[in-house]
């Protein structure tokens, strides 16, 4: 800590003036430029309390992560400079910034996954072997204290590829204060974690900030904002829209149109609300009512025993177009909403079944469970949502309803049709689609090119190719442009058709695959986390696409730990716990109930 | 009783070479480069060791001349592998051909020979000897023998004691964790395959001035591939490389033994595929009892005495 101020100082009685003078961290005049893209333009940012918990918000590529690494300096600045503890250091010095006590945790853990945990932390701070030799006891007693310290139950004995994603969060954050530090970056640390862990992360973050820490957090949810940040900034576009700010002087509404970016003539519309986690019940489109019942029962705190009845907020069709950048104007996504209100069908009316899964079991692997006896069905025209703790058999359903995994007893129907162990192909000319939630490797190839992942499914199942494929002869040449209309129809962004798939960002490389998935044959669409890591515009497009399809006939498994986005689109919730499906919840839904559901496996019957 | 002498000081004979070679192997695969140019390396260390030896007069600066050399050889490896972005198996290959045709040129145009180069130089044995019994077979043994075990330790304490040790596990395993803890993962990469070079080295020196006192024609004949599988099949774990080496040693005495013993009257060159069918063997069992490659895998020998 070489020369500079120890933030425990001034919680230890120093005048109150030299606190608000002296900057905690801070940076001037960044300027961050990736090839063309500006991802930060001239971003100015103060925060001055120490000892407390600073959110900066903001859309997918509002250049939230971006601000993260150049201020931690692993991203060099094009310009600027970075302040911490009122001194200044050019923008991208990872060393001198680290030295000033600055640590960031990444969104994806950098950790080696055949270390053991007390191995890692080793890695990571090598000064604790004298003479370059450690012996195993030590450090492992070592460690062990040091996450006990920090009030994070993990064995420093366990293997890093064992660990789940809060256990791996809890070594991060051990590492990155056991340098030292004072000032933590979090870059979404939530976005990784099942939803039950969120709470508990959040205690210990308030834990801390009582010794002193300050934490700098990026966050996608106003909920998690709303129940844990001091202040929040907000980034729009590489720019700064909101400076720090407390956050008993703003409202969420408030931050949601500065998140949205909107100019005066627009309004935040409910379905933004919901994706942001606010639990929006909707009267009328426009109004935004916000209840914060939803975040009080979550993190259990007084006014717990209020329950939200959030299924009727759906929102209302003409609330959703023209708010999102990319969103507005042309054909087909105004269909898609529009179908959401005037067709939509009454799921009781039909008789007809999407899929059923007769009391189908699978044998468990690694830590996850496979399917006890798991029951559920899915009518045309229905949305079913699958809610569970991450880990109790949604994967091994997912993956037998599709196709990658055979099961060992039981029966599967797609479309009253018994699929038995039929190949997947077979499986997709039934009207079998499927939305994984591993976009990188499950559900593009990200070597290929754009065309050639929007049209992949049709050509290898034999549908919705009109023509371009004939007798097994493939015509590339139309494959092309079929391929070029459903990435216009679907609005991608791309320069080419031939560029490759990784080099769209994850809301377009999303609507790539909504554009392969999603069609009028389709019988079945299996969603997976659809909306993960999607920004507000991603959600709504996803969210509407699937309404769509629900309503023009298709059934939709829906699979996410996302709670507000199961109560927005499902007509019905199953819960899995331990391969089994324990609990049928139907609208208006409790957060409360599902949520006990879903831990303790206390069911209402 | 003479036969299990002879049997037990072929194993040990087998096994030093392949263990050499394998320890130091064992950290360039931890770093993540599969060297298969050990071969080369070996072939490389077993001639300049004879060319030292005969130079010198000692088998000692011999065998430094062979380390030397084979270090120069691995950081040319790791300059066209790490920082030219060659494939490693080509690039492996490539080195493995260098050897071969190299050590022969050499062999041609200074000792103006292409058959065997006799050094009197040899590395001497801890053990006094007497004329007949194991104390006979003792004294024959190398030093280099008996420094295995200490090498071995040595060996496992960097690999998996020390700081080093994690930066290259590191390295291997997630560059990514190793950029973030501040490890210079190139550098890493090149003390790893100076290390493999050093002891592919004096695995070499072992089979030429160690044990037979003369350098001839590819007289490595797959050794060096061998120990290449024995990092494979010991999960780059140090301990597993040690009983991978003593499997394949073992095997290579086999060998020995039937080609002397005529077994069941199997052809002799049915026998001497010994050790090359239990490397295909064990790589088999390998891929099939641990699939997870990597090291401190799950199933490797590493977790089991851990």
């Amino acid at each position: 800590m070489s020369g500079t101020v120890r933030v425990g100082m001034d919680v230890a009685g120093r005048p109150v003036a030299r606190d608000i003078e002296s900057t905690v961290l801070g940076c001037s005049d960044l300027r961050v430029e990736f090839g063309p893209v500006v991802a930060l333009d001239d971003v100015s940012l103060r925060w001055v309390d120490r000892g407390k918990i600073h959110a900066v918000v903001g859309q997918n590529g509002a250049g939230k992560t971006t601000l993260c690494r150049v201020i931690a300096g692993m991203t060099r600045a094009t310009q600027g400079t970075v302040e911490v503890e009122g001194v200044s250091y050019p923008a991208g010095d990872a060393q001198r910034v680290r030295r000033a006590g600055v640590e960031l945790v990444h969104q994806t853990f950098a950790l080696p996954p055949h270390f053991t945990v007390a191995e890692a932390l080793q890695l990571f701070q090598p000064t604790q072997a004298r003479g370059g030799l450690y012996s195993k006891r030590k450090i492992e007693q070592l460690w062990a204290g040091r996450l006990e310290e920090f009030g994070f139950h993990v064995l420093p004995t366990s293997w890093v590829r064992d660990l789940s994603p809060e256990q791996r969060q809890a070594v991060e954050i051990t590492r990155a204060l056991s340098s030292g530090s004072r000032i933590i970056v979090l870059d979404e640390p939530t976005a990784v974690l099942p939803p039950e862990a969120i709470a508990g992360l959040f205690d210990r973050l308030r834990e801390l900030v009582m010794n002193g820490i300050t934490f700098l957090v990026v966050m996608h949810k106003l909920r998690q904002v709303r129940a844990v940040a001091d202040t929040v900034a907000v980034l729009a576009g590489g720019r700064v829209v909101l400076h720090p700010t407390s956050m008993a002087a703003i409202t969420d509404e408030e931050i949601a149109r500065l998140i949205m970016d909107v100019q005066s003539s627009g309004s935040v519309t409910s379905a933004s609300a919901i994706a942001m986690g606010l639990g929006a019940g909707v009267d009328d489109p426009g109004q935004v009512h916000v209840d914060m019942a939803g975040v009080d029962a979550l993190h259990k705190t007084e006014e717990a025993d209020v329950p939200v009845p959030l299924g009727a907020a759906i929102p209302q069709a003409s609330a959703l177009p023209a708010t999102v950048e990319g969103l507005g104007g042309d054909g087909h996504i105004d269909d898609i909403v529009h179908g959401t209100t005037t067709k939509r069908v009454e799921p009781s009316e039909r008789r007809h079944f999407a899929l059923q899964v007769e009391e189908v079991s699978t044998p468990s692997s690694e830590g996850r469970h496979g399917l006890q006896a798991f029951s559920v069905t899915v009518k045309v025209g229905e949305t079913v949502g699958i809610a569970g703790v991450e880990g109790n058999g949604q994967q091994a359903l997912v993956d037998t309803v599709v196709g990658l995994l055979p099961y060992r007893s039981g029966r599967i129907l797609l479309s009253e049709v018994d699929v038995g162990n039929l190949r997947i192909s077979a499986r997709r000319r039934i009207g079998l689609r499927y939305i994984p939630a591993d976009r990188q490797s499950r559900a593009v190839s990200l070597s290929n090119s754009l065309w050639v992942n929007a049209m992949a499914a049709q050509v290898s199942s034999g549908y919705g190719t009109s023509g371009a494929v004939r007798r097994g002869y493939l015509s590339e040449r139309k494959l092309r442009r079929k391929g070029e209309d459903r990435l216009r129809q679907w609005q991608v962004r791309y320069s080419s058709r031939d560029q490759a798939m990784r080099e769209l960002s994850g809301g377009n490389l999303q609507r790539v695959v909504l554009a392969r998935e999603v069609d009028d044959n389709a019988g079945l669409i299996v969603a997976e986390q659809p909306t993960q890591g999607l920004d507000l515009g991603g959600t709504e497009l996803v969210w509407a696409a699937l309404r769509r399809a629900a309503s023009s006939g298709a059934g939709i498994l829906l699979v996410s730990s996302d709670l507000d986005e199961l109560f927005a689109l499902s007509d019905r919730i199953v819960v899995a716990l331990d391969g089994e499906a324990i609990e049928e919840l139907y609208p208006p839904y409790d957060r409360e109930v599902l949520g006990r559901a879903m831990v303790a496996g206390v069911t209402s019957s | 009783m003479n036969e299990i002498y002879t049997f037990i000081n072929s194993v040990l004979l087998g096994t030093t070479p392949i263990m050499w070679a394998a320890l130091g192997c064992l950290f360039a695969h931890r770093a993540g480069i599969y060297q298969l140019g050990l071969e080369g390396l070996m072939l490389i260390g077993a001639f300049a060791s004879i060319g030292g030896a005969l130079a010198f007069g000692s088998a000692w600066a011999g065998i430094a001349l062979a380390i030397a050399v084979c270090v120069l050889m691995s950081a040319l490896f790791w300059l066209v592998v790490v920082i030219l972005k060659a494939n490693a198996i080509i690039a492996g290959l490539g080195l493995v051909g260098v050897g071969v045709g190299g050590t022969s040129f050499l062999q041609n145009v200074i000792f103006h020979t292409s058959g065997a180069v006799v050094a009197k130089a040899t590395v001497p044995s801890p053990v006094p000897g007497t004329a007949t019994g194991p104390a006979a077979i003792l004294a024959s043994l190398s030093l280099l023998v008996y420094l295995m075990p200490i090498a071995a330790i040595v060996v496992w304490l960097i690999a998996r004691r020390s700081t080093f040790g994690l930066r290259v596990a590191a390295t291997g395993q997630y560059p990514f964790a190793a950029n973030a803890a501040g490890v210079k993962v190139q550098v890493v990469q090149l003390l790893a395959l100076c290390i493999a070079g050093a002891m592919a080295a004096i695995g070499g020196s072992e089979l030429s001035v160690g044990s037979l006192h003369a350098f001839s024609y590819d007289m490595t004949a797959g050794v060096g591939y061998v120990a290449f599988t024995a990092v494979l099949f010991g999960k780059e774990a140090p301990w597993g490389v040690v009983v991978a080496s003593l499997v394949f040693g073992v095997a290579t005495a086999l060998g020995i033994f039937g080609e002397i013993h005529a077994v069941f009257g199997l052809p002799l060159e049915f026998l001497q595929m010994t050790p090359y069918v239990v490397t295909i063997l064990a790589l088999w069992f390998a891929g099939w009892r641990w699939p997870h490659a990597g090291n401190a895998s799950a199933g490797a020998f590493a977790e089991l005495q851990e």
